[in-house]
């Protein structure tokens, strides 16, 4: 039956702890109140389960309490000591490289831009007012060339 | 160190309240729950599976409600029931408390307006 299939996929899905305990179960009731209850009501349901046994955080353990717990005294051999005091000192150096100022970091070099002189001949408001100004600059390059020519005679 | 979780946790939702309501009056399984709740609400709340064991699940971690197996049945009708603790019965005592304070207030307020209208 593709239904309890289907249901099954998604009990599947839920995480172990919580499926070995309840999934047998969950699958007897789907079966039991699939007449009363919508078949996308069951889906939607464990869905909404499954999201929340992910997302439910009770699975952690309780590691506070056992963190600020007191420390028997008879536990403090030499070797524990030695290495508390060599954790405490790895982080102290951390702590201390955190500290620091940062150091400045090496400049890139320098580059230039080399940028070809071009004439501005677009600045003009009309078509015939940048023709002439085109004729203008033509006519001074021929005049400059010209004069070359002429030195080199 | 134990905390009263009684006290911790705010108003119940309504699910776990019916199904603390439900254990409240006998030890019932899952589907004992589940038509109980539905009775108690007459027909107004359903719970699913999902919501069920998800609650389920939650109350056992309070120490609200504990499971164990039935052993007058038959291995293959054999199911697991569920039954309140001392606790739980005094989280659910504890919220209907807060929700009778609730109603208190409602009702006189109500009244209230009545009288200056």
């Amino acid at each position: 039956m593709i239904k309890r299939r289907i249901y099954q996929l998604l009990l599947r899905m839920h995480p172990p702890a919580f499926r070995e305990r309840f999934a047998d179960e969950m699958l007897w009731l789907f079966d039991e109140t699939l007449g009363d209850a919508g078949l996308f009501e069951l889906y939607t349901d464990a869905a909404y389960s499954l999201v929340k046994q992910h997302t439910a955080n009770d699975s952690v353990p309780p590691s506070a309490p056992q963190l600020f717990q007191a420390v028997h005294v008879g536990t403090l051999s030499t070797t524990r000591i030695f290495q508390a005091g060599a954790v405490a000192s790895l982080v102290m150096i951390g702590f201390m490289k955190l500290l620091q100022p940062p150091l400045p970091l090496p400049q890139p070099p320098k580059t230039y831009v080399v940028r070809r002189y071009v004439p501005d001949i677009c600045s003009g408001t009309n078509f015939a007012s940048r023709t002439i100004r085109l004729h203008q600059i033509r006519r001074t390059h021929i005049n400059r060339l010209a004069a070359i020519v002429e030195e080199k005679k | 160190m134990k905390t009263d979780q009684s006290n911790a946790t705010g108003p119940l939702s309504a699910a776990t309240f019916y199904v603390l309501l439900a254990l409240a009056f006998q030890d019932l399984h899952g589907y004992g729950i589940i038509q109980e709740v539905s009775r108690l609400s007459e027909g107004q709340y359903r719970i699913g599976p999902g919501t069920l064991y998800d609650n389920l699940k939650k109350l056992m971690n309070l120490g609200w409600a504990e499971d164990y197996e039935e052993d007058q049945l038959s291995a293959d009708e054999r199911r697991r029931m569920y039954r309140l603790t001392a606790a739980g019965r005094t989280a659910l005592r504890a919220d209907l408390g807060r929700m009778k304070r609730v109603l208190r207030i409602a009702d006189g307020q109500i009244a209230g307006e009545g009288r200056e209208a």
